[in-house]
Parts: structure tokens; sequence; C-alpha cells
């Protein structure tokens, strides 16, 4: 069963084995293999329910405002401001992320087992759990003809300078190219949870509500009671019923800014690493002009990828985004800046993202009605930035680029190759970047040390008995990649310990 | 007839923003549409409409802080300016080197222009055409 605001009529009572918060990545997985073990399951998702039928016709900008937190533009503060997009609907971000698919680096697993004390997370122990969500969600890798000429440019440039490069793996079946995996998939091409693992856990029986704010998590002794929240009318976001869910286990999956948020606004401390560690996987974009057509918005946005680099914590991944996001970022004002909107059809773009290793942030309770994020950019990885967007500089000329824009203030854009010295001899400070960032992980972080993580190895919350966390919240560090596989492999892995569990959590 | 329609602006606060997108995207150049043959500043007003409080309060004080800011440095408000002023005026935010100020300049820019070129008319001008690598 899924219901919206439409299909409430009075306040909600729920008494489940099981109440999720939050249904992306991590609680949709959650819900199904849960309710596949004849677990009585509810699902509270702020975001509403839509459907292809729905997002399909949306424009991009009404995409932004409807589907996820903040019009897009969740902020987080530093010296520079980063652009954090969130999802907000049933299928949380999977719905409007790029559907780039990676499984968790090896190196990762062993890391976090040597220096968190994470147990059973080794490689071995999570190939099944990588291989179910796969074959769950179709991931497939990007052909060369669903590209599209904004891969195949930089490919070629690419290639002619010998960089190791690729396609990258999506989750996806009969892909039309259309270039919106960001603003929902007019065809249901992509396969976020709300077309797969969503379906399959109501049909065995679990509960999504949609357009329900959880609220207030009411916590004695160590255990949860009940979740006070409210159902919300999606169009004037007035409160139209209470919803009071009182399970036998609370499992937080409402990601690494939110999840963090409703405990500390409930003063519900768990440990003093709770809200700290954020990391956000930075990245910048870097743009150029051809004298050829490229039309980039036709293809997969984010269908390629650069790897020569990887064992520096530096990916270059495709990037694309529609004029009316495009143009307002890189025109400049006037007269003079409608000449680079007329070529908008000659622009090719691709992204940087770093791993930030030794960056970090926090979330905290704000003055208004949301988080406060702050982040701080370590000098170490601002040097991986630059060096990434110094290697796609170069890979642009070597295509056939007329001009490469860095997107670094003070810096015009590069006439040649010789050009992108500058980004070295310079000195360039944090605040020059435009960055945004599209991966928040770290502020639960999971491991056997209790007084240096928040939730044990399977997502329990120390010194708790029925409150797990299962989102990206509880990675003790930067994945250096998209996350969502790991985000899914890892519920899916903590909703089977509850299972073999249940005794324990569920009586 | 823009005033009935205004969802979020006063009617001052929606002159200064036409003055304000007149300038960032003027009639003519490359292609003949401006800012305001769209009515950008109402676009903008109503794309707004469900902003959370804080980003409303950071809209509005943003525009009024460019609208006012220059009585102190030139004696004139920004929409008492020649458009060539305003021009060299909102060029200082746009290329400050004081990261706080282009950013306010910047977000606000985004947002003035997001609408702006979600309007059909808009992309017809520039040949942007949605569509898809398979049309079947």
């Amino acid at each position: 069963m899924l219901l919206t605001y439409n299909d409430i009529n009075k306040d909600v009572v729920e008494r489940p084995d099981v109440c999720i918060i939050g249904s992306g990545a991590g609680g949709a997985v959650m819900a199904d293999v849960l309710s596949g073990a004849g677990i009585d399951v509810v699902v509270m998702e702020e975001g509403g329910y839509y459907t292809k039928e729905r997002y399909g016709t949306y424009k991009p900008i009404e995409s932004l405002k409807i589907l996820y937190r903040d019009y897009g533009s969740t902020v987080v503060l530093g010296k520079t401001s980063i652009i954090l997009p969130l999802g907000r609907a049933i299928g949380g971000t999977t719905v409007v992320n790029s559907g780039t698919c990676f499984r968790t680096p090896e190196g990762v697993l062993d890391e976090w087992a040597d220096t968190y004390g994470v147990v059973k997370a080794s490689p071995k122990d999570m190939e099944p759990y990588f291989e179910r969500v796969e074959k769950t969600i179709n991931v497939i890798p990007v052909t060369p003809q669903g590209l599209g000429k904004n891969g195949l440019v930089f490919k070629r440039g690419a290639d002619a300078l010998g960089l190791s490069n690729g396609m990258l793996k999506h989750n996806m079946i009969d892909c039309h190219g259309c270039g919106r995996c960001a603003f929902g998939c007019p065809h249901d091409a992509k396969q976020a949870v709300h077309l797969n693992f969503i379906p399959s856990a109501i049909k065995k029986g679990a509960r999504f509500y949609a357009n329900a704010k959880a609220e207030t998590i009411v916590l004695e002794s160590g255990r949860v009671k009940h979740i006070e929240g409210s159902i919300i009318n999606e169009q004037t976001g007035n409160r139209l019923y209470g919803i009071t869910v009182s399970p036998k286990l609370l499992v937080l999956s409402a990601g690494a800014i939110y999840t963090p948020y409703i405990l500390q606004k409930n003063g519900i401390k768990l440990s003093q690493e709770l809200g700290k560690n954020l990391t956000i996987h930075p990245a910048a974009r870097i743009t150029s002009f051809f004298d050829e057509i490229i039309e980039g918005y036709k293809g997969v946005p984010q269908g390629s990828y650069v790897d020569a680099y990887s064992s520096e914590g530096i990916m270059l991944e495709g990037i694309f985004v529609p004029p009316e996001i495009a143009l307002p970022v890189l025109q400049p004002i006037g007269i003079e800046g409608k000449k680079r909107a007329r070529e908008y059809n000659n622009l090719a773009a691709f992204g940087v993202m770093v791993s930030d290793k030794n960056s970090s942030g926090a979330v905290r309770p704000g003055i208004d009605s949301g988080p406060l994020i702050t982040y701080r950019l370590h000098p170490y990885d601002l040097k991986k930035l630059i060096k990434g967007i110094a290697v796609a500089s170069e890979i642009f000329f070597a295509a056939g680029a007329k001009t490469v824009d860095p997107g670094v203030h003070g810096i015009q854009e590069f006439k040649s190759s010789r050009d992108i010295a500058q980004l070295f001899t310079r000195h360039l400070r944090t605040t020059d970047f435009e960055m945004m960032a599209f991966h928040p992980l770290g502020t639960a972080r999971m491991g056997e040390l209790a007084g240096h993580t928040v939730v044990d190895s399977f997502g329990k919350a120390h010194g708790t008995e029925n409150l797990f966390i299962s989102d990206g919240s509880v990675f003790p560090t930067s994945l250096g990649v998209n996350p969502q596989i790991t985000i899914m492999s890892f519920s899916m892995r903590n909703a089977e310990y509850i299972i073999d569990n249940r005794k324990r959590f569920l009586t | 007839m823009a005033m009935k329609e205004l969802k979020v602006f006063d009617q001052k606060l929606y002159v200064i923003t036409q003055a304000i997108a007149d300038t960032i995207m003027p009639s003519g150049g490359a292609f003949q549409t401006g800012a305001n043959d769209v009515d950008a500043a109402l676009l903008f007003d109503n794309y707004i409409d469900q902003f959370a409080k804080l980003p409303l309060k950071f809209v509005k004080t943003a525009l009024y802080t460019i609208q006012y800011a220059p009585l102190f440095t030139r004696l004139k408000s920004f929409t008492g300016m020649s458009p060539q002023q305003r021009l060299r005026y909102l060029e200082g935010w746009e290329k400050s080197r004081f990261a706080t100020k282009r950013n306010i300049f910047l977000m606000l820019k985004m947002l003035i222009l997001m609408p702006f070129y979600s309007n059909d008319a808009v992309a017809d001008t520039i040949d942007y055409h949605p569509g898809c690598l398979r049309e079947d």
C-alpha cells in the first residue's frame, strides 16, 4: 500500500514491527528485505509520490522545485558555499541521481575494517549483496551509442592523451538518451528504487506513506517508543493530519544530512560523533566550446569516466544539464553574455570529483526550519581538485575545443592548453572555485569503536536497543565514487542482520 | 497587469527585479529576446513562491541591497542609474574579489535566468529543442 496526502482524511496511527524514515536507496531496500521475511513495515517519506506520467512532463526547473529539497539548492556553508542537491520523493535521491553505479572500492572496505573496526564487511562478505542489488536494479554499462556527443568528444580527447577511460555502469533498461536523469527519467529507463524495491516491498505488505514528515522521535531509556509527524499537503506545504507510529524498531534512512538532523532536533545525541565527519565528494565542472555541434543534452549525461588519476582520489565523470541550469551559471551579464548563450549547442562539459579524505564538515540544527551544514575543504583536497580541472582542460583541448572555462574566479577561459599552467602558477583560494557536491556521507559512522562511531557494524545505534541507521550517514569515509550501490548493499545486509536477530529486536 | 499575478514580491521589489533582470539579459544582441520581453521578473517571482522563509529573506535582502547600496557610493539607487551605469555596477558584483558579494549576485542571477531560459520562446531563440538520442 502506498498512500499520499490525497488518500488520507484523518490522523494516522500505526503499530508496525518496523518503522523506516526515508524511502531512498537505504530505506527502500530495508523495507523490501524486511517485509520479505514477514515483518510488518511502515515507511514514512516526507516527499511526494511521483511517476513518469508526472515528472516526465516537468521542465527541469519544475523538477528542481518538486523532486528536490530546497529547489535543489541545499547550501553547504564554509569558506565557499557549495550546492548540495538532495532528492525528496518516494524513492529519494535515486529518482533524481545520475544513475551511476559503482561497487564500494575494496580499499575503502579494508580501511573501514582496519580503522573503525567494521566487521563482516570485507569485499568477499559484500559480494553477494552487490550482486543482488545490481540484478534488482539492472546495472549495465552505458553503450557508446547511448553516450551522446558530449561523452564522445571527451573520450576522443582522453584517448588522444592515452588516459584510461571507459563507460560507466548505470541502473537502466532501454535508455533513450534524453539527458534528463537528474530531473526524473521520462521513460523510467533509470531503475530508481520506486520502480523495483518499493513495489516489491508493497507486494509483500509494506505500507508507504508519502508526504509524511517525521518530526518527533520519543526515546526513553534507550528505546524508541514512537514517532510523531505530519501529513503534509504537497501543494501548499500545510499540515493536514497527524501521524503517530509506535514500532518495535526504528530504522532511520533519511540520508547523511537529515538523519543526524532529526536526531539532534529531538535531543538524541547517541555519540559525540553524530553530525560530524561529513564528507560530500566535492565536484567542479569544466566547460568548453567546440566548432562542431555537440547537443550535449542528448545522451546519458554521466555516461563515461576517466579514471587515470583515481588512485589519487580524482575521478572525472560526465555531466551535462539543460540550458536553464547551465546558462545562468556560464553566461556573463549583458549583451556580450548572450553570445555565449547562443553557442549552447556547441557546449561540452565534464565534471571532476575528488575523494575528500582530508576535508570534513558537520550537520547541526539551524536557525530556520532545517539543518545548518558546514564544510571545510582541506588544501590537499583542493590541490586534487585543481589537478582534476587541469586534466579535464587538457582533454578538452586534445579533443579539439576552441576554448575551455575552468570555472575558477579570476581566471579567464583558456584559449589553448598553454593557459592551463595558470592553475598552478597563480595563488588560488578555495573561494575562487565554483563547487557542487552530490554524495553526503559519514555523519553517523559505523564501527565497533564506541567512542569514535555512532552505530555498530550493522547500523544499530550505540546505547540504544531498537534504533538502527541505514543510509549514507554510516559510511566512515568518503567512497570516492557514487554511493547508491554501497548504500543499497549495506542496507540489504543490515536488514538481514535484523531478520537474523528478530527475537532480540522484534519481540 | 503583472501586479495581479505577483505571488512573492510587492510592486517595489518587482520594479527593482525588472531593472536587474533587464541589465543581466537585455533585449537584442546575439538573440533578440531579453528579460523584459518575457517578464522575467514575474517568472522569477512565481518560481520562488514555495521558497522557505530564510532563502526568501535572502532574495529580498539581496534585491534591496543591490538597489540601495549605490546610494552611498554614487548617490543614486540602482533604478535611478542609466543602463550603462547599471551594467558596470552589476559587473562589479559579478566579478568582485569578495566571494560573499560575488556569490550573492551569482545566486540571484541564476534564480532570475533559470525561469527565463525555461520559457519555450527563449529556448527556441537559442535553438534548444529538447529531445532524446532515440525518439521511438
